[in-house]
């Protein structure tokens, strides 16, 4: 790992472990523990979005997939939580497969309304199926996970597993990036025709990295699962979360890993703070949502970046911003003499 | 009820909702031709045209009187939002104006929620029999006055974009944006008109449909979300295509509803939606290629 | 000698128009051939064909014993065929390093778990590949400029960039779409040097362009099309006093 990443995450990883010294009441640490967890959907969600430069509004879907996977396996199987997690995870990552093919051969708006309509497939179905997964009343008494008797029962200590996970994936996900396959990810966002062209196969890595997605998601949801021990259809799990997601993505800064980080911590934050405005929070959240896109168009790590003016010599190891690009087509196929 | 009957009664419920899905549908076609932009907020228009019409109704304005007003105010709010929040985002990557077209939805929903409550408000239906027996099946009044008004709201598109000058300057710009701007047509214009005329085609929808499922500030969502679907159906951009697509879908989700199962009905629109997509993306009547626009 | 690239009465239709009607040429190991005609004649459609990005609607494009028609870009990015953009398709928001490693994608093989954990297999390879870049940055005399990024560099350096990210895939032949437009004469000049150089190396060249000194200075042989048809074959000497591509090109204004 290059030696200046090496050192941010480290120094990251410090914060967050000194964080919970500053911040002592469990009701904040609750709130960070949720930005954790937002953040591994968000960073997944980047991947696809800022790198790859699909769309997808449906990502809570895979979320549920996580959330609720455990939690029946668990409850209703008695299975073991690690394990349950674990095929919760590979179980999103199968349905992420056999929905990928189909849909990203769309692009554009059409890739965003084909991910839409299976998010609210799978979000109705979870209100629906009651037998299987409780329906509005959702599903009670998750076990919480433990290894070798340490249980994470205390927010404290569900706090360091949250983050623990956020921090190592996000470092893990910036390695790919800057990696062969990251290189031809970012390539795909800029120009599909070229990349297909330098050998990169296009749609098997797009499904790949739709996969992943989806992997990080259920891996948040299984951990949800498994601190709030309680889930229910609500907004968690259905359209309202999808776009939580997105706007998480879009406003830290697409194909930014920092920026998921961001994103996630200030619509998670911004969205405890609206709650105490009692009604209003909803219309604000919307408010602030149109005025963010309009004025901050590289999201918020892009308007950090700008503030300090530095223009960083774009070598490897930092994953250079893209900006916020999602392109509607396959980029310009050349034309007969056409020029743009 | 034999067989019969009660096909023909799913058939015509399915034709009154389907009714309000294709007048949803038409109004994202017409955004969608004007300015290429797939607005997800129009589900709300609907729900404004609802409680706004309650408001007045409840203030004492005769019904009639409640559905024009309705009509014509919520346009303006159409075109307010075209001006402030998508005209800035001219040249932006596709994904920005879904985004604020999704910012927009939740905001009126929020305001919603505040001005009118989150309580299902009821509204009263339009004049006539409350129900009718047709052929052995039981509609009510409102569903002839939705399918009746439906009509006329299409006849009278229908003679907009084709012998007014303004609608026809609208089709120039759909059919060849750069054309249009030669000849003079103001494509700003343009696109702030058809937020206002799919605008008001949500309040017609709403205002319609409110005395049979209730108005509330939720409404709007899986409206919005089913007239989509429908829009795919027929064919993104194309009119006939909105239409069909909607009566289509209202039909088969009414079908699905009464013989399979009423729990997962709203899933049908989708399921719809992603066969659709899957299988022929350009939809029933859309010429256009896959991938984008 | 061998033939890198073989056409063989291959046709493209779109809808009812005609683009390319049944043409037929090769291009033999070390051969720099280029490819004339005026404006529409079908010269970008057969690149697009070559390449995979449409299908054609008949006839057979190979490559030595493989059949590159009806397979995928990458695929025939793999069996050595590579090229470069009429209109500039370079990954702007990435470094000109790294354009020209994702033209190195096909001779790594590490996967992303190797790539999360950074193996000491994937950082073997990143070095390799990125050498692998540096060489072929520096055949097209861009090495100093390795960490800019690459939408920042003037427009004669970006086509420059196409062509060390085409040279990176290892390629048998390269199909250069127009490298010379919007170079001045200087740069031009350069350019024939390169693609003398490239063809040195062991590369063939298959170029479109409509700047004739270019093309008579460096081609060993010119094809010509017009209206999706070959109408001549053979030297530059011959071709360019051929009537029928006289006639084809008058036509034209």
């Amino acid at each position: 790992m290059g030696a200046r990443r090496l050192l941010s995450y480290l120094a990251a990883g410090a914060a967050a472990a000194l964080m919970p010294l500053v911040l002592r009441s469990p009701y904040h640490q609750s709130v960070l523990t949720f930005i954790a967890i937002n953040a591994i959907v968000a960073l997944g969600l980047n991947l696809l979005m800022g790198y790859a430069g699909q769309i997808s509004l449906g990502h809570a879907a895979f979320h549920a997939l996580g959330a609720y996977g455990s939690g029946i396996l668990t409850t209703m199987l008695g299975m073991d939580p690690w394990l349950a997690m674990a095929c919760s995870i590979a179980g999103a990552c199968l349905v992420a497969l056999v929905i990928g093919v189909p849909t990203l051969k769309l692009s554009g708006h059409y890739l965003a309304i084909a991910t839409l309509g299976f998010g609210m497939i799978i979000s109705i179905v979870l209100e629906q199926w009651a037998a299987l997964t409780g329906g509005t009343s959702g599903l009670r008494d998750i076990p919480k996970l433990q290894i070798a008797g340490f249980a994470f029962n205390t927010d404290l200590r569900f706090y360091y597993l949250a983050w623990g996970c956020c921090l190592v994936l996000m470092a893990l996900s910036a390695n790919v990036m800057d990696s062969r396959k990251g290189r031809a990810l970012r390539a795909i966002h800029l120009s599909e025709v070229a990349a297909s062209t330098c050998g990169v196969d296009v749609a098997r890595l797009k499904l790949q990295v739709f996969v992943l997605s989806a992997g990080y998601a259920a891996l948040a949801g299984s951990l949800y699962a498994h601190y709030v021990n309680f889930i229910s259809p609500e907004r968690r799990f259905g359209f309202p979360f999808s776009i939580e997601a997105v706007v998480m993505v879009v406003l830290g800064g697409l194909g930014n890993i920092w920026g998921s980080l961001l994103g996630s911590g200030t619509i998670t934050a911004l969205g405890e703070f609206l709650r105490r405005f009692g009604d209003y929070d909803v219309a604000a959240f919307g408010l602030i949502l149109m005025l963010a896109i309009i004025f901050l168009p590289q999201g918020m790590s892009g308007a950090l970046a700008r503030l300090s003016l530095r223009r960083k010599p774009k070598g490897e190891g930092v994953a250079a911003p893209a900006k916020a690009h999602v392109r509607a087509g396959k980029g310009a196929p050349p034309g007969e003499g056409s020029h743009g | 009820m034999g067989l019969w009957e009660i096909s023909l009664q799913f058939f015509f419920a399915g034709l009154t909702v389907g009714s309000i899905y294709a007048l949803v549908a038409l109004g994202f076609t017409i955004i969608f031709n004007a300015s290429g932009i797939v607005n997800f907020a129009q589900g709300e228009f609907v729900m404004l045209g609802a409680l706004l019409a309650v408001s007045l109704a409840t203030a004492g304005v005769p019904l009639a009187l409640c559905l024009v007003l309705s009509v014509i105010v919520v346009p303006l709010i159409g075109c307010l939002l075209e001006r402030l929040f998508i005209r800035p985002l001219a040249g932006r990557p596709v994904l920005t104006p879904i985004i604020v077209t999704i910012g927009a939805s939740i905001f009126m929903h929020g305001v919603a929620a505040l001005l009118w409550g989150k309580d299902a408000l009821p509204l009263a239906p339009l004049p006539g029999p409350p129900t009718i027996v047709v052929g052995g099946a039981v509609l009510q009044g409102q569903s002839l006055w939705i399918l009746g008004c439906g009509l006329l709201a299409m006849v009278a598109l229908r003679l907009f974009f084709t012998r007014t000058q303004t609608g026809r300057a609208m089709r120039a710009n759909a059919v060849n944006r750069q054309g249009a701007l030669l000849v003079g047509i103001n494509p700003g214009r343009i696109v702030m008109l058809s937020f206002g005329l799919s605008a008001g085609l949500g309040a017609l929808a709403g205002v319609l449909v409110a005395p049979i499922i209730t108005a509330s500030y939720g409404m709007g969502t899986m409206l919005g979300l089913k007239g989509f679907a429908a829009a795919i159906l027929g064919g993104l951009g194309s009119s006939p295509g909105a239409i069909v697509g909607g009566l289509l879908l209202g039909v088969l989700e009414s079908f699905a509803a009464g013989f399979i199962s009423s729990g997962y009905k709203d899933a049908v629109a989708f399921v719809i939606l992603l066969l659709v997509l899957f299988l022929r993306p350009a939809g029933l009547f859309g010429a256009r290629k896959t991938g984008g626009l | 000698m061998a033939e890198v690239l073989t056409l063989s009465e291959v046709r493209k239709s779109f809808g009812g128009l005609e683009a390319v009607a049944g043409v037929s040429f090769g291009v033999a190991e070390n051969e720099i051939k280029a490819l004339i005609g005026p404006n529409g004649a079908g010269k970008t459609t057969v690149f697009n064909l070559i390449t995979g990005i449409f299908p054609a609607t008949s006839g057979t494009i190979t490559s030595g014993d493989y059949r590159l028609d009806g397979r995928p870009p990458h695929v025939i990015a793999r069996r050595g065929i590579a090229r470069t953009f009429q209109n500039l398709q370079v990954f702007t928001h990435m470094s000109v390093l790294e354009n020209v490693m994702v033209g190195c994608h096909l001779h790594g093989r590490q996967g992303m778990l190797a790539a999360a954990l950074r193996t000491l297999g994937m950082r073997r390879e990143e070095a390799r590949l990125r050498e692998q870049a540096v060489q072929a940055l520096a055949t097209v005399g861009l090495a100093d400029h390795a960490h800019e990024e690459a939408g920042s560099l003037p427009f004669g350096s970006q086509r420059l960039l196409e062509i060390a990210r085409a040279l990176a895939t290892r390629p048998r032949v390269i199909l250069l779409d127009e490298p010379a437009a919007g170079l001045n004469t200087k740069e031009t000049v350069q350019l024939g040097e390169l693609l003398r150089k490239i063809r040195a190396q062991g590369v063939a060249l298959l170029l479109v362009d409509h700047d004739m000194e270019l093309v008579m200075d460096i081609s060993d042989e010119v094809v010509v099309l017009d209206r999706g048809e070959k109408i001549a074959q053979g030297p530059p000497r011959e071709v360019q006093s051929d009537p029928r591509v006289l006639a084809a090109y008058l036509g034209e204004d």
